[in-house]
């Protein structure tokens, strides 16, 4: 299985506590018609190219190495079976309008890029997230990796879906310091319509996990208005009460990702979709609050 | 309509006339001035000659006492009037119009001050002032290096001065001083001692200065006393008449109370600034150490609360800021392009006598004055080391946060290993702070003076083109390669340059070592002496190596240009083989224009310093020690060492405007990074990247390093963003940082980044669930979180 990482960002304040660093992976077992990052969604490498920036010059055909790219009339193709990742092609693009997404890493350059910025998470109560997608598709790939960083006595968050078969948890679970588990839907079949899957698997993997000394967040994105009505949240509220969750992260959805679903040549489902305004965040909140949970608005 | 700041209607009222008044000249002291010198030069000897000059201010001055003020004095007639200084600088009557006209840092001049100045200043004066002499005394080399912009020189129309005072004017009057003055001069020995009357010379000037500075507390006195006879109002008149006690026991005695303690160090500020342009750079040094004794003792006797402690501070700094800068004109004027008179009040640190946490109740007075004032001047810092307690540091993050880069952020231990690292007992370096912008220095102990800032990316034009500027047509540098020659390797090619820096820092030491003779003979500072250790002992004067430190520096800008060129030069030219040197130098000497591919090579896909890249933060490091070797631990004239620091003022947009294209991708004339900043848009791996980057750099063996950092509000917003910004500096300093302050950025800064991004490629904003660079969102993103921000940015 291949293991990409399409970012890691330095100076990752939102997931997780103080500074952190934060990897994210490609592939996940769910399509959310929102998704924030649809780049995560596939778990092989993928070209981001910006037809908007494109000079359409060519050189990009030209230079590469695998001579993976194809100018075709008004799109420039990449051939991802032949092309290496080298990277020649963006580094010819004067317009700079092509980004390889997704890298592999070894162990050792990966410690190292993660343990680079150690002494902000001293100083900030930080750590590593790990992201994605959904980085415990990964786990077998990460335990060697968590063992050193734990070892290390780094503070380690992994954002997860919950949707994968309970051992990849428990594989990870002695090295884990916290889990940012989110609730879509509490609603199994609109979990379905709108993610691709059902949610029995993420609410089992939730009440497993909470028999585990470890700490969960609920983060739950507020798409307006397929999951902000009382019943919807009610149900949410549901499954975060049989949990161990204490902490919860309302997470407001924003129409910011769409450029990147152009980018990626993928249809963008999400245009009908609604950010919450104020009132309604603030009603939100203060029904998470009355059900006895530390309510956060934001990452 | 600007708020009205200020914890009481006074200090509302007062503020407002500091703010509104326009800037002008004041030819008060030099006619006082040129009175003096025009009878006694060529027959008191030269230091006595400044001394009564500076008694005869003192003793004939106009004096300002305004309305509502319980502080008193001013260096002209008035607020923001600026006196002139011939004896250093003669101002030509076009250098007045310029200031009068220019558009930024105006001066107004009228005409009757036009008059006087071309009928008594300029006659005496225009051959015998210091910037006269100086530039009749450099060599063609210095003045064609000087010319083409390689360095810049402090002392050209300004005297030596940046320094910090200590706590010994809160434990002894001028009566004191004057007493102890007068006992070295009976223990002369004039058998054994060669020096012997050159150092009564010294002292007696000393205590002509002393009786200067007496006199003036004396004149305010009975001034404060007739206005209060004739004062109706009865709470005024009680103020006027605390003003006069205060005066009648300031400054020829020690204070007794909080509000003497201040008009005390108001008096000897006025004093310093007044006695020669020191820049003006005269810092209280750890005003809220020095004046915490006073405060508690006032406040347990019931004569002070904290709310007249806060509306007294305020008082103090609306002085400071009734003060610009000298007027500058040339070089000088654009090294340093500001009213700003660099005053910077260090709080927090050590107590110098404990050796712990020195944060006290004044401390965070004195952040709440800060934040209320809101004044450019006096300038703030915050001195953090381990024993900070967390509230100071987010209180002063707090006000950070605000986004009008104040407070500063310094750092205590790292102050201090590079005050030990210059040659400094433990006990003196407790002493230490920063002052100016940065620099560090040994309060009360040490003359540390800047000589001017360097332009290292100009050397490294120069090395490439074999010496030879291209602005001013002229062999400004060594010719390094015989004709037909090019550099073979890399290492050649830092040879080069190695060797070109070191011909023009000689050329700067040695223009700096005549002047610094010239200042010692004819331009002491009497006054200065009294308050700088060891000058009484030694009886040698602050301009002539009195004081127990005697440091001079040169500041090196540029340093991420610097290294990023290098960087350019050794990945594309020599590691990877892209292009050729010659190729390089044509595109540099066409601004990169037909060269595209190339331009984006060195500016995108090269390692570039300030992103936590070992590669070219190597480079950083070797240019830096070359840097290091050039200069540090030289002789200077009387007796100092000198050494470096890192910092441009605003020099780096002067420095950026001499030099041409540049091998990291900077287009010409662009100004250079500020201080050790990267270079504008280079850092692409964010904030902590940079702090990695820069702390590479060893600031221990520096006198002061700058670093900036911006970021937009809604990223260091809430209570988790003090706990972040705060973390932010503690990171940086357990690392080694010297100093670093924030930019908060506001809505128009990202309408102007989405103007230009290139230039802006740093800045982080918060998006949704996550931050990323701005530069780094679509169009509609941007807008959408500009309209975001200007719901935050009330």
């Amino acid at each position: 299985m291949e293991h990409q990482i399409f970012n890691i960002q330095k100076f990752s304040i939102h997931d997780g506590p103080g500074i952190r660093t934060t990897v994210f992976f490609k592939g996940c077992p769910l399509n959310c018609i929102w998704c924030h990052n649809p780049e995560s969604i596939n778990a092989a490498r993928e070209i981001m190219w910006d037809n908007q920036k494109c000079s359409h010059c060519g050189t990009c055909a030209a230079q590469c190495p695998a001579k993976s790219i194809a100018i075709e009339a008004d799109r420039i193709k990449t051939d991802l079976n032949s092309c290496t990742g080298c990277e020649t092609c963006t580094e010819y693009c004067l317009s700079s309008a092509r980004a390889v997404v997704g890298k592999t890493y070894d162990y050792d350059t990966l410690y190292e890029a993660l343990t680079a910025d150690r002494i902000f998470y001293e100083t900030s109560d930080g750590g590593v997230t790990f992201s994605g997608g959904e980085p415990l598709i990964h786990a077998d790939y990460l335990i060697d990796l968590l063992k050193r960083l734990k070892a290390a006595n780094i503070h380690i968050t992994v954002d997860t879906s919950g949707y994968v078969p309970y051992e990849q948890f428990e594989k990870i679970l002695p090295y884990v310091d916290l889990f940012m588990y989110d609730i879509k839907f509490g609603d199994s079949k609109k979990h379905h319509h709108y993610t691709g899957v059902y949610n029995d698997i993420i609410k089992e993997n939730l009440y497993k996990l909470s028999q585990q000394p470890v700490t969960i967040w609920g983060r739950i994105p507020l798409i307006k208005p397929l999951n902000t009505t009382d019943e919807e949240l009610n149900k949410i509220l549901y499954i975060l009460n049989q949990s161990a969750v204490k902490d919860v992260f309302l997470l407001p959805y924003h129409h910011i990702s769409g450029h990147k679903y152009r980018k990626l040549g993928m249809p963008y489902l999400g245009e009908s979709l609604e950010t919450p305004d104020q009132a309604m965040l603030t009603a939100i909140q203060q029904k998470f609050i009355q059900s006895g949970y530390h309510t956060h608005i934001g990452g | 309509m600007e708020l009205a700041r200020g914890s009481t209607k006074r200090t509302q009222y007062l503020r407002a006339k500091s703010t509104r008044t326009q800037p002008r000249l004041d030819m008060e002291r030099a006619i006082i001035y040129t009175e003096i010198y025009k009878k006694y030069m060529g027959v008191k000897p030269p230091v006595i000659l400044r001394a009564m000059a500076f008694k005869r201010f003192m003793e004939t001055r106009t004096l300002y006492f305004g309305d509502r003020e319980l502080i008193v004095g001013e260096k002209g007639k008035s607020p923001q009037s600026a006196p002139t200084f011939p004896d250093l600088c003669c101002h030509t009557l076009e250098d007045l119009d310029i200031m009068s006209k220019r558009q930024y840092i105006s001066f107004k001049v009228s005409d009757d001050d036009k008059a006087v100045h071309t009928s008594e200043i300029i006659p005496f004066w225009a051959e015998k002032s210091m910037r006269h002499k100086i530039l009749s005394d450099m060599t063609p080399d210095w003045h064609k290096a000087y010319k083409a912009g390689v360095f810049t020189e402090f002392m050209e129309q300004r005297a030596p001065g940046h320094t910090v005072a200590d706590d010994k004017m809160y434990h002894n009057g001028f009566l004191d001083f004057k007493a102890r003055i007068e006992k070295h001069i009976e223990q002369l020995d004039y058998l054994n001692d060669s020096d012997a009357v050159e150092k009564r010379d010294q002292l007696e000037a000393m205590v002509i200065a002393c009786d200067a500075i007496i006199l003036l507390g004396k004149r305010y006195a009975e001034m404060a006393e007739s206005k209060a006879a004739a004062e109706h109002d009865p709470q005024r008149k009680s103020e006027l008449l605390a003003i006069a006690a205060n005066c009648r026991v300031v400054p020829s005695h020690k204070p007794e109370t909080f509000a003497q303690a201040l008009q005390m160090y108001w008096f000897v500020h006025l004093g310093v600034t007044t006695e020669l342009n020191t820049w003006d750079a005269f810092s209280p040094g750890k005003l809220d150490q020095y004046l915490y004794p006073f405060y508690q003792h006032d406040v347990a006797k019931g004569i002070l609360t904290r709310e007249s402690a806060q509306e007294l501070l305020e008082c103090l700094w609306i002085k400071f800021n009734n003060q610009p800068a000298p007027p500058k004109v040339g070089v000088t004027l654009k090294e340093s392009a500001t009213y700003t008179d660099f005053a910077n009040i260090n709080t927090g640190g050590l107590n110098p006598n404990t050796g712990e946490s020195g944060v006290n109740d004044v401390s965070f007075l004195i952040l709440d004055v800060m934040d209320e004032m809101k004044l450019l001047q006096p300038s703030s810092n915050v001195q953090i080391n381990r024993e900070t307690p967390s509230a100071f540091i987010k209180r002063a993050c707090e006000i950070s946060r605000k986004g009008w880069g104040q407070p500063a952020f310094y750092n205590t231990e790292e102050l201090i290993q590079e005050l030990m690292n210059a040659g400094k007992s433990y006990e003196d370096a407790l002493y230490g702070g920063s002052s100016g912008c940065v620099e560090t220095g040994c309060a009360g102990k040490e003359a540390y003076i800047l000589t001017g800032y360097f332009n290292l990316p100009k050397v490294l034009e120069l090395t490439l083109s074999n010496g030879y500027d291209f602005e001013t047509k002229e062999q400004v540098g060594i010719k390094i390669l015989e004709n037909g020659q090019t550099f073979e390797s890399f290492d050649a090619l830092f040879d080069g340059y190695k060797r070109q820096l070191q011909y023009l820092i000689d050329i700067k030491i040695e223009g700096n070592q005549i002047i610094e003779k010239r200042f010692a003979k004819q331009m002491q500072a009497p006054f200065l002496s009294i308050i700088v250790d060891d000058c009484i002992e030694s009886g040698k004067d602050y301009n002539n190596g009195g004081a127990r430190y005697n440091t001079r520096y040169i500041q090196g800008v540029g340093i991420g240009t610097i290294a990023d060129s290098l960087s350019a030069i050794k990945f594309n030219v020599f590691d990877k083989q892209h292009f050729s040197l010659q190729k390089l130098m044509t595109a540099l000497d066409h601004n990169f224009e037909g060269y595209e591919m190339l331009h984006k090579r060195v500016l995108k896909h090269t390692p570039k310093y300030g992103n936590d890249n070992d590669y070219a933060d190597n480079l950083m490091q070797q240019a830096f020690q070359l840097f290091y070797d050039a200069v540090t631990n030289r002789p200077t004239a009387c007796g100092g060492v000198y050494r470096i620091d890192m910092l441009p003022t605003t020099c780096h947009v002067y420095f950026g405007s001499v030099t041409r294209a540049s091998a990291n991708g900077r287009k010409a004339y662009i100004p250079l990074p500020d201080g050790i900043s990267p270079e504008k848009g280079a850092d692409i791996n964010g904030p902590t990247a940079v702090i990695k980057s820069a702390s590479k750099m060893d600031h221990a063996i520096t006198g002061g390093t700058l670093l900036n950092q911006k970021f937009a509000p809604n990223a260091v917003a809430g209570e988790k963003g003090l706990d972040l910004l705060s973390a932010f500096v503690r990171s940086y300093f357990l690392l080694g940082g010297h100093h670093i302050q924030f930019n908060i950025i506001d809505r128009a800064l990202l309408i102007e980044a989405q103007k230009d991004p290139e230039a802006y490629s740093n800045l982080i904003v918060r998006v949704a669930g996550y931050s990323d660079h701005f530069n780094n969102l679509e169009k509609a993103l941007q807008d959408e979180i500009i309209y975001r921000t200007e719901h935050q940015a009330f």
